[in-house]
């Protein structure tokens, strides 16, 4: 073996590297492996869009998303903001506590309230301190995720969305129909829109009664509100099918498969529009 | 627009005919019967003709060739010192039969495999057999294509001419 | 999914470099600046009829044509190249999608002697090409050229590495997916200093693949509401040997793929591998070699969700000889690259002149075997969409798919006659092709004879015969079956001009009666074949040269020529 020239110096050496480089890089970059319990992962219901005639609302809805956890300490504060924006705003005002990250983990013997897609979505926006406000899914002038503390009162966030005109109306109910539920979505198109838009509906529960971290210390039988605890659709939205033409009304019917909700009597639906790639948020509603 | 493409491109092959002389193409890899990778710069014959013939051992004409010759290689080499290569343009499906098809078949010539068929591509081969004739200085004076008993003898006219050159 | 066409900007300084050629100063004895201008340039066409007995379909358009021609500039290290290519409309036989034309191929090359570096589309493989291979073959229609960039070092003697990166020509368009690629090869002999001279010469080699592909929505009504998580970037690596040792060599692959569930392995997440082992002994006279495979799901293809022959990225042989004769090679064996497994075995003897066997001018005996068969299954709840795949047993077998021995003897009669037998057996299971039916057992018999009348004109005969256990049935339809006789003459004239004639004939159990008639000259290298009746498609030898052909039913014409 101690024949063979190891270049030195010069090409050959470089060309040396360069194989050396390369197929490290290779080995490392070039190749996926997924799990075999991780070949599925959800992708949500999906039913076909048809047109519709009836009348839709076209109020403006602001959707919050507050990353938040059971051991972080300002989370109660934030709480208490958020349940005063609520009292302001009403039905405008749409929250979704979305329990993901470190800052998750439960006490004790509690149940834990992070699911899959919370996870999904707190990894999308990186979020790396809590609690973190997100409204609208809407990005900073530098084109980053226009993500705030919510500790502080933030109502001039809130009213520049809601005095905007809103691009899309919105409207959810619920029904029963032989025995199965389903939400009825039937939304507006209030200009003309040229991108793709997704609709997203999950499930949110409220007082949700865990231990909480807080400044003064853990809370026992915290009630927690608006958790989410399921993506109906696909975590990232099911189409849009329509001609995105102002003044075309569109209804789908989904089935409410609901998981992972302790008490069905204190669930929410929240249904969302957004574009498909920027996932800005146009409106929202909630059932 | 592209119907004139392909005029300008008709017309310019017609204008070109034979009276060119290209080269053979020195760099593309083919591999020897040994398994190691050469350059086409191997094909020499120190500044006599030399023969490259395309063939493959699916090709019943290639082999009436390279078997008609090989019964007056050794007269045809003591008359103009010409060397005879044989090109294998077998893939991957019949590439490992190359060699002992080549001793099989009891040839003296030398053989290399151009699996890939780049050089193929590079000679503008179309169909096997198809055979060049090079001059002393690398020149392709001649080619031809198809192999019917009886065009050894055409064959030996070119070498001839080639050594003239 | 969008892809990319070519745009207005290739076509102009296309338009460019070609009226230069006409602007510059024309030295046709020394070409152009230096350089030289080769190329090839080939136009088919075929008229064809309806006729349901051969299968072949009514053409409303009458004339199917493909033309293409070849140019490429080379001057000193440099090359450039581009390819023209017509399918108006393409010929019975091609993919439909090829219906257009327009540049199929263009690329600006430096060749040196330690580093070879090619920007546009081009063609590589990776040792066998069991893990890639952009290759093309006119006649069969595969064109999967990577467009992008390939380079290759040779830093010392014996020693070379390949990097590549592209995306694969479909059609009239290239795929979105990444391909890219390392390969490395090093021949011991010229490497190591005490082994140049050594009797064992022995090269390695080994190289990488990865593809990337966006992920898209796979579901199954098995498991509802759920998409697969698919892997976007798939990887696949080989390693090989090739030795030889005085008589002997041995030439050893061994190819291993990870996850890539696709449309060709129901969506499946196991590794995919291939294993291909080659012995040879020869001498001058006589030589053996064994060939043994093993290939599990190593469809590596361009795009998961793409079926049939179209965007692979590697190229995985079948086992069997490359029968040249008609009645052999009736039916043919494809490779199942999902899964099998083969054996192949061939030995050549030359008896020796002046024997009692061999008479006055020797005689040479070939004999060929080969054997393939499924792979051993043993468990499949894996073979679902987003399962495991297939368990098998890695050195069981499973059903037969192929099985054929041939043996020939070609012996010179005297002075103009040449004589070649051939018999042969074949068993052949319509699973190969899709079908489920029983076996087929075939005995095939061909004589064919050469007599050089004199130094302008030489004869060519040929008869065969074809016995099988099949009856042609109306329901599956299949136009082999049955029992077939065979016979062709064919006149060469002072080796420019040809004619022949022949026809297959089912007497027995089938039905068919395929006659035809060809006429052809040869001029240097350009060649014009006209032929008249119905043909099968598959490998057809006449007027001296080989070529694929498709099934085609009326007239059909070749116009070859290189310069």
């Amino acid at each position: 073996m101690k024949n063979i020239p190891i270049p030195r110096r010069g090409f050959r050496f470089i060309a040396f590297l360069f194989v050396a480089l390369s197929t490290q890089l290779f080995l490392l970059a070039s190749c996926d492996k997924i799990e075999s319990d991780q070949h599925w992962v959800y992708s949500g219901v999906s039913a076909e869009w048809h047109d519709y005639t009836g009348v839709v609302p076209n109020d403006m809805r602001v959707l919050m998303e507050k990353y938040t956890g059971v051991r972080c300490v300002n989370c109660p504060k934030a709480d208490t903001v958020i349940h005063e924006a609520a009292d302001k705003y009403g039905d405008a005002f749409i929250v979704i506590a979305t329990h993901a990250g470190t800052f998750s983990r439960p006490y004790g013997e509690d149940p834990t309230l992070s699911c899959s897609v919370a996870e999904e979505w707190h990894d999308y926006f990186g979020i790396t301190a809590e609690p973190m406000g997100l409204l609208m899914r809407g990005k900073n002038s530098s084109g980053d995720w226009d993500l705030f503390s919510p500790i502080a009162n933030f109502d001039n966030l809130v009213e520049d969305y809601l005095n905007r005109a809103p691009e899309v109306a919105i409207a959810l109910s619920r029904m029963d129909s032989g025995g199965y539920s389903y939400a009825s979505v039937e939304i507006e198109f209030l200009e003309d829109i040229a991108v793709p838009l997704t609709l997203t509906l999950v499930a949110t529960e409220d007082d949700v009664q865990v231990t909480q971290e807080s400044p003064a210390g853990h809370i026992e039988d915290y009630p927690e509100n608006h958790v989410l605890r399921c993506a109906i659709t696909d975590p990232w939205g099911m189409e849009v099918v329509a001609d995105g033409k102002r003044g075309t009304k569109r209804q789908v019917r989904l089935p409410l498969e609901i998981s992972n909700v302790t008490n069905l009597n204190n669930c929410n639906i929240v249904a969302f529009i957004s574009e498909k790639d920027s996932r800005r948020i146009l409106n929202a509603a909630q059932n | 627009m592209k119907k004139i493409l392909f005029t300008l491109i008709l017309a310019a092959a017609a204008t070109i005919g034979m009276a060119q002389n290209a080269t053979l193409p020195q760099n593309i890899t083919i591999k020897a019967l040994d398994g190691s990778s050469v350059q086409t710069s191997v094909i020499q014959n120190d500044g006599k003709p030399i023969i490259i013939s395309f063939w493959a051992t699916w090709c019943k004409p290639c082999n009436r060739e390279l078997n008609t010759i090989k019964e007056v290689y050794e007269e045809w080499q003591e008359e103009t010192g010409v060397k005879l290569v044989a090109i294998s343009i077998d893939d991957a499906r019949s590439a490992s039969r190359v060699k002992p098809w080549v001793d099989g078949q009891g040839w003296d010539y030398e053989v290399y495999i151009d699996q890939n068929q780049d050089f193929k591509r590079a000679m503008n081969v179309v169909n096997p057999p198809h055979t060049f004739v090079l001059n002393g200085k690398g020149e392709i004076v001649w080619q031809h294509a198809s192999f019917v008993e009886g065009d050894e003898e055409e064959l030996l006219e070119a070498v001839r001419k080639a050594m003239e050159n | 999914m969008h892809r990319e066409r070519i745009n207005i900007m290739k076509k102009t300084f296309l338009l460019l470099v070609l009226s230069s050629y006409f602007l510059l100063p024309h030295v046709q004895a020394q070409g152009i600046a230096g350089g030289h201008v080769t190329g090839n340039i080939q136009v088919d066409g075929q008229i064809s009829h309806k006729d349901s007995i051969i299968g072949s379909s009514d053409v409303a358009e009458k004339l199917l044509m493909n033309a293409r021609a070849d140019i490429l500039y080379t001057n000193g290290n440099f090359l450039g190249g581009i390819r023209f290519e017509m399918y108006q409309n393409p010929m019975l036989g091609f993919d439909s999608r090829y219906k257009g034309q327009g540049l199929a191929n263009y690329f600006v090359s430096y060749q040196g002697e330690k580093l070879s570096v090619t920007a546009g589309t081009f063609y590589e493989q990776f040792g066998s090409g069991m893990i890639l291979r952009a290759y093309e073959d006119r006649y069969l229609g595969i064109d999967n050229a990577l467009l992008g960039m390939n380079v290759a070092l040779r830093p010392i003697e014996g020693v070379t590495i390949k990097a590549l990166a592209g995306r694969e020509r479909f059609f009239w368009d290239f795929s979105n997916s990444l391909v890219r690629g390392v390969d490395g090869e090093v021949n011991l002999n010229s490497v190591i200093k005490p082994l140049a001279d050594s009797k064992l010469r022995l090269t390695l080699g080994g190289g990488f693949v990865s593809k990337y592909e966006e992920g898209q929505n796979i579901t199954s009504p098995d498991v509802p509401r759920h998409k697969l998580n698919l892997p976007l970037n798939v990887g696949a690596g080989a390693a090989r040997v090739d030795m030889s040792l005085g008589n002997f060599t041995l030439q050893a692959e061994y190819a291993r793929k990870g996850q890539d569930p696709s449309i060709m392995n129901g969506y499946t997440y196991g590794d995919g591998e291939a294993l291909m082992l080659n012995t040879t002994y020869s001498m001058k006279g006589f030589s053996v070699n064994v060939q043994a495979k093993r290939v599990e799901n190593m469809c590596f293809k361009a795009e998961r969700a793409v079926t049939g022959e179209m965007l692979y990225i590697n190229y995985i042989p079948a086992i069997t000889k490359q029968h040249t004769y008609a009645f052999l090679s009736m039916y043919p064996y494809a490779t199942q690259t999902t899964g099998e497994m083969g054996l192949q075995g061939d030995v050549m003897y030359k008896v020796k002149k002046d024997t009692w066997l061999g008479g006055k001018y020797g005689m040479d005996l070939h004999f060929n075997t080969a054997v393939i068969t499924g792979l051993d299954i043993t468990g499949t709840e894996g073979a679902c969409v987003g399962g495991d795949g297939y368990t098998t047993n890695y050195f069981g077998t499973g059903d037969l798919y192929y099985g054929d021995a041939t043996i020939e003897v070609a012996k010179k009669l005297s002075s103009a006659l040449k004589l070649t037998v051939t018999g042969g057996y074949q068993v052949f299971n319509p699973l190969v092709e899709g079908h489920t039916g029983a076996l087929h057992h075939n005995t095939v018999f061909v004589g064919d004879l050469t007599w050089k009348v004199n130094k302008k004109n030489v004869l060519r005969f040929e008869a065969e015969w074809l016995g099988s256990d099949s009856k042609y049935d109306p329901d599956d339809d299949d136009k082999r079956c049955g029992d077939w006789i065979m016979g062709l003459v064919e006149y060469n004239f002072a080796s420019a001009w040809f004619i022949s004639v022949s026809d297959q004939y089912a007497y027995k159990d089938g039905i068919g009666n395929y006659y035809n008639v060809s006429v052809g000259y040869t001029h240097g290298a350009t060649r014009l074949q006209l032929g008249y009746g119905k043909q099968r498609e598959g490998l057809l030898c006449i007027g001296g040269v080989c070529r694929m052909v498709p099934a085609s039913n009326g007239l059909t014409f070749s116009l070859t020529t290189s310069f």
